[in-house]
């Protein structure tokens, strides 16, 4: 299961702040796209948030490995 | 696979959609229906690398599509081609090389609404390299027939519950273990660059180092490596075939041994029968592939793959998996 908004990790991996490889090409792109966002408009975090947990619900079943690591 | 002209039209008179890559000639002389297509005459087929202007290379939509539409898009429409793309499904998208939409998506394809919610791959049309100066790169909506250079054109294909849509990609580079290059501003040229943390002329620095341009440079998106590959250097101005960006730090890509080897290393065991693939022409070209195989996965060699964002010298592949 997809954890919550509120878990510190989501916020940590957009500021950069986590040095993971992601084993599925979308989840790099958009961490990257994410934390070129948060540079430019920081206080967007919730909204940031919300798109990376879209992201990891559509995404879950081949997210797996990368979620035991970073949750 | 590869096609001709009149498997094409049986293919569509069948009520098949089709997603077509091949010279503007034979482009022009399909009957209008469900179909895309841009231009490009270099291919990986089943049997390798081959250039040919006399047959078109062929996707088929997945006759369980649930709904499959057309999207013409301009530089002011194109921010909402995730938007447009099923929720559940993928879009291809082919834009023409060297266009206004061209740079425009390279530049800001990620901040596109939805994009990564979204499938969105595809490729850049272009246009056999004798014809450089004299042809240009083209997509076709096949609904109309009509020919473009200035938009793009898009499939945005509908997907029943319990398929889903994935894209991948197969990227051969490694960041080597050379300078951190850095940029002072986005674009898909320059002038300058910022050497680990030394500013100082790109162009210098290149042929200071020797450095081997048909490699190129590449940056770690967590994980995900990116590539921009080089155009030309001229008169101290180097050009991209995508955009660097400010604040991305990149490395030289190390050196690749066969090509051939490395790609069918590298494509993931389970992906067998993607609904979409394509290539980059430079890895068609630095990596002699003509009449040489890069395992199964086959497809047209482009200008530029979009996977999500505009990619180079990088294999992009749609698959459809059970959920």
């Amino acid at each position: 299961m997809v954890p919550s908004a509120l878990h510190p990790t989501w916020a940590r991996l957009i500021r950069g702040e986590i040095d993971h490889k992601f084993s599925v090409t979308g989840a790099g792109l958009l961490f990257f796209s994410l934390k070129q966002q948060f540079m430019k408009e920081p206080k967007g975090l919730p909204q940031q948030i919300d798109t990376a947990r879209q992201f990891f619900e559509k995404y879950e079943s081949i997210l797996t490995d990368d979620m035991k690591k970073l949750f | 696979m590869l096609s001709d002209i009149e498997a094409v039209k049986r293919m569509l008179d069948s009520g098949k959609k089709l997603v077509l890559a091949g010279e503007e000639s034979l482009l022009r002389r399909v009957p209008k229906g469900q179909w895309i297509g841009g231009t490009i005459p270099y291919f990986m087929s089943e049997t390798g690398g081959i250039t040919t202007r006399d047959r078109m290379y062929v996707d088929e939509i997945p006759a369980s599509a649930t709904d499959v539409r057309i999207g013409i898009y301009d530089t002011s429409s194109i921010h909402g081609i995730a938007t447009a793309t099923p929720d559940n499904g993928y879009s291809i998208l082919i834009i023409p090389a060297f266009s206004p939409l061209h740079e425009k998506y390279a530049l800001e394809a990620l901040s596109f609404d939805n994009m990564f919610l979204r499938v969105v791959a595809g490729w850049i049309s272009g246009i056999h390299l004798d014809d450089l100066g004299k042809a240009s790169p083209l997509v076709f909506d096949g609904l109309t027939g009509q020919a473009m250079s200035d938009q793009g054109v898009a499939m945005h294909i509908g997907l029943p519950s319990g398929l889903q849509a994935q894209l991948g990609v197969v990227n051969i580079f490694e960041p080597g273990a050379g300078d951190e290059i850095e940029f002072g501003a986005s674009g898909f040229s320059t002038t300058q660059c910022i050497i680990n943390g030394t500013h100082r002329g790109f162009v210098d620095y290149i042929n200071e180092k020797k450095l081997d341009t048909r490699l190129p440079l590449v940056a770690n998106y967590m994980g995900t490596h990116v590539n921009v590959s080089i155009q030309s250097l001229d008169g101290g101005i180097a050009k991209f075939y995508a955009p660097v960006f400010e604040g991305v730090k990149y490395h030289w890509a190390k050196p690749v041994g066969s090509y051939p080897e490395h790609f069918s290393n590298a494509i993931p065991a389970g992906v067998t029968k993607p609904v979409f693939s394509c290539n980059c022409i430079l890895n068609y070209l630095y990596g002699e592939l003509e009449n040489r195989k890069t395992g199964r996965l086959t497809g047209p060699m482009t200008f530029g793959e979009i996977g999500y964002q505009l990619l180079n010298q990088t294999l992009v592949y749609v698959s459809v998996a059970n959920v």
